[in-house]
Parts: C-alpha cells; structure tokens; sequence
C-alpha cells in the first residue's frame, strides 16, 4: 500500500465509524441522550457533505502527458 | 400524399440484437419504463402506468424504478451503474462473491444468538453449534486476509507504451492501483467478529448483538483513518452505513432473542398451566393473567419481547411485584407510563391473603405495558 495526500473525506468517515463502535462496544448508546443523537448525526452528515465537495487540491497537468517527454 | 412520419421509439424494430436498456432520449425519468417498453414491444405507457400504480399502493413502485435504473445498462453502454461502480472499485464477480459469504456468515452468526447469554453451543443455524459458525467466520477471515491481489500489469504495460509515443492525442492517466486495504480491513471485521464469539463460548460471557455490530465498526473505522493515509478504502463507507443501523437497534435488543414472530396470547387457568417462561422473538405478547385460579403460593413468571409489545392483564386489586426493563421504548404499568432508553424500574402492591404475582416483563425494543382487567 502506497502512501498517498490525506484523504479527510475517509478520515472523517473512519473517526465516526470507530466512535460508533466503541460506544456499541462499551454498551454505553443506552446513556448517551436521545435529544442529542439527531442534532449529531446531522452535524456529521453535514461535515462529510462539507469534505466531500470540496475541489480537489490536485494539480492538473498543463499539458497532456506524453507531450514533454523529450 | 405522402405524410412525414415521424419515428416512435415504442415502435422500435431496427435493431436485430434487443438488449435490455435504459433509453437515453425521449424518456420521462430515468428512461427504464421507455427501455422496458422497447424490450417487451409494449407501449411504455402501460409500464409507466404499472410503475405509477405500485408506488401509490405501498411504494413498491419506487423502489422498483430505482432497482432498475441500477441494474440497467444505459443505451449505448454495456455496464449498469451497479457494475461500473463495482468495477471502478475493483470488485471483480470473485471478489463480490467472497463479500457475500462473508456478509452471509456474519448474518447466521448473529442469528445463532438464542439463550441471551451468548451462543449456544448446542444449537444454532442449521443444527450447527455457533462455535463451528464462529471459527467458518475466522477462515473466511484468514482466507480474504491471505487473498493477493490481482496484478494489474497488462493495463498498466499498456499505458506505459502509450505514453512513451511521441504523439499521444487523448492520454488517459494510468489507472490507480487497486488497494487491498479494504481487503485486509473485511477480512479483520470477520476474524475479530469470529474470534468475540469464539471467546464469548469458551469465557461463557455475555457479548450482546450490538457489541458484536461495535466490534465490526471498530474495524472499518480504524479500516477507514490507515486509508486517509495510506491505500484506500471507502468501500468500507458504504459497509459502515450498512452495519450502523443494525448495530444501533442491536445495542438495545437486551430481551433474550427466544421465542416465535407474532401475536400470542396465553391465559392460563390453573396455577399448573402457568409457565415460568414465555418469550416472543418479535409482535406481540399477551399474558391474560385474569382468569387464573388464585393458589396459596406465589407466581413467578419471566416474560419477554425481543422486539414488539408484551402486555400483561392482572386481575382487578391484585398483589403484585413487578420488576419491568425496556432498552428503548416505554412501560406503562398500571397508568404510570415511561419513555426512553434503559428503562428499569420496579413496582410493588401488596394485599395480605392474597396471591402474590411476581412478575419480570422486559422488552428490548418496544413497549411492557401491564394493565388490570377492565383497565385500559
């Protein structure tokens, strides 16, 4: 596996997928105030749209490849 | 006189090979009614019409539009938006198949949980003990772990060539090589789901189903933060969607998982033919206790509901100790009525002379609603 720019969409995605599951895993969802789970699931709902659209960092090369590889 | 015609697409027969295909023009929607239509030869009016029909009656009709516009090949194209999303993915047919048995073995293993103290290992999925269910888990586990991927050196050999030419007018980037990390991270959900159950037998310890939905999260989470950085693996995005829900309502189904599906209601007479346990896996559970025929000693009964209603009807002023416990849902209990998650409580009433009801009602996702005869 190569190293690669960081991907925030997956970071994002991947911090509260472990959340979730750690909070499944201690048992402790049962504690956690229902009047809060919308507001947090639209916030991170919200947030990966956020990531997700946002424009590539990625430099487009000027010309076409194979042009300048004299 | 000759008139123009003008062509209609319900009247297509030009074209000698019919392929299934979703119209690109001259459609409504998504063009599955029109391309439906071409292939039956029937006016896409009528399919439109079928379509219209069952999404009234039960919204079936929407759901499946959109199936179909997945699995159908736009016209001109040879793959579904279904297949070009798995291909852009590097999900070959192989690979898919290995997905759906793991999916599949993780679903049993889930399924075998039946004494709400954790697997049995005398019984579970097809007469199977759950420990062999677990350890199929850890090979499939091992095996798509182990799997190596599939080299990609013709395409890439292929791009190298076409970009040494001198002129190259529409160079394609060459394709990213596919990362086995969202490989390595299903095949660790498998073996960590498998080694929990294996463990769960052997220290014979209470792991309940939203645990096991936590653990696989657990995984692809931290599959998910190594391919912010390294390889990557948002397939397991779309996995996490999937067990999320489940592991949620999972978390709070704590009612042992015994029991049928439906409506049952039991009104015993005689002391003898009251039972100390009555479960229903799901619907709804009546214990009509009014009838009973008082005896000198107290009645101890366990009743639960994994998902639905388990109401119970006590005769009208009688003792009663009742112990009630709902992971999401609410209890009514003679009027008095509660709301939320983790719901425990106790409830007390004494007379002397008279039979005690000692009852335990739980629920895991749903309602404990006791209630005295005539009483609503």
């Amino acid at each position: 596996m190569e190293r690669h720019p960081a991907d925030v969409f997956s970071l994002l995605a991947g911090l509260m997928t472990l959340g979730l599951g750690l909070l499944l895993l201690s048992g402790g969802l049962s504690d956690v105030p229902m009047e809060w789970v919308g507001p947090a699931v639209a916030i991170g709902i919200g947030l990966l749209i956020v990531v997700a659209a946002r424009p590539s960092r990625t430099e487009v090369p000027d010309e076409p490849m194979g042009f300048d590889r004299e | 006189m000759m008139t123009a015609m003008t062509p209609q697409r319900s009247e297509r027969s030009d074209s000698p090979p019919r392929n299934l295909r979703r119209r690109t023009s001259d459609r409504v929607l998504g063009g599955v009614a029109g391309g439906l239509g071409d292939y039956f030869n029937v006016d896409p009016l009528l399919i439109r019409i079928g379509f219209v029909g069952l999404m009234i009656f039960g919204g079936a009709g929407l759901v499946l539009y959109f199936v179909a516009w997945m699995l159908l090949p736009a016209e001109g194209h040879d793959a579904s938006p279904v297949e070009a999303f798995f291909r852009r993915l590097g999900l070959t047919p192989g690979r898919l198949a290995w997905l759906a048995v793991a999916i599949v073995a993780f679903i049993l293993l889930v399924n075998s949980w039946n004494t709400g103290m954790g697997f049995s290992i005398n019984e579970g999925p097809l007469g199977i003990p759950g420990v062999v269910w677990a350890l199929a888990i850890v090979a499939t586990g091992v095996m798509l772990v182990r799997r190596r991927e599939v080299a990609t050196g013709p395409s890439m050999t292929a791009s190298a060539s076409a970009a040494a030419l001198p002129v190259a007018p529409a160079v394609k980037a060459p394709p990213r090589p596919h990362s086995p990390l969202a490989w390595y991270a299903i095949g660790a959900l498998s073996l960590t789901v498998g080694l929990l159950a294996a463990f769960s037998q052997v220290a014979e310890r209470e792991v309940t189903p939203g645990q096991f939905f936590g653990a696989a999260l657990v995984v692809l989470g931290i599959g998910l933060v190594v391919g912010a950085w390294w390889g990557r693996a948002r397939i397991l995005i779309l996995l996490a969607i999937l067990l999320a829900p489940m592991g949620v309502v999972g978390s709070f189904l704590t009612a042992p998982l015994e029991g049928g599906v439906g409506e049952h209601t039991f009104a015993p007479v005689t002391a003898a033919e009251v039972q100390d346990e009555y479960r229903s896996l799901g619907g709804r559970l009546t214990l009509d206790l009014t009838q009973l025929i008082t005896s000198p000693r107290d009645i101890h009964i366990a009743a639960s509901v994994a998902v639905g209603q388990l109401m119970v009807i006590l005769p009208e002023g009688a003792s009663i100790e009742l112990h009630t416990r709902v992971g999401a849902g609410d209890v009514i209990v003679l009027g008095s009525q509660d709301v939320g998650t983790s719901l425990d409580s106790t409830f007390v009433r004494r007379h002397l002379n008279r039979t005690t009801f000692i009852l335990d009602l739980e629920a895991g996702i749903g309602q404990v609603y006791v209630r005295t005869e005539g009483s609503f």
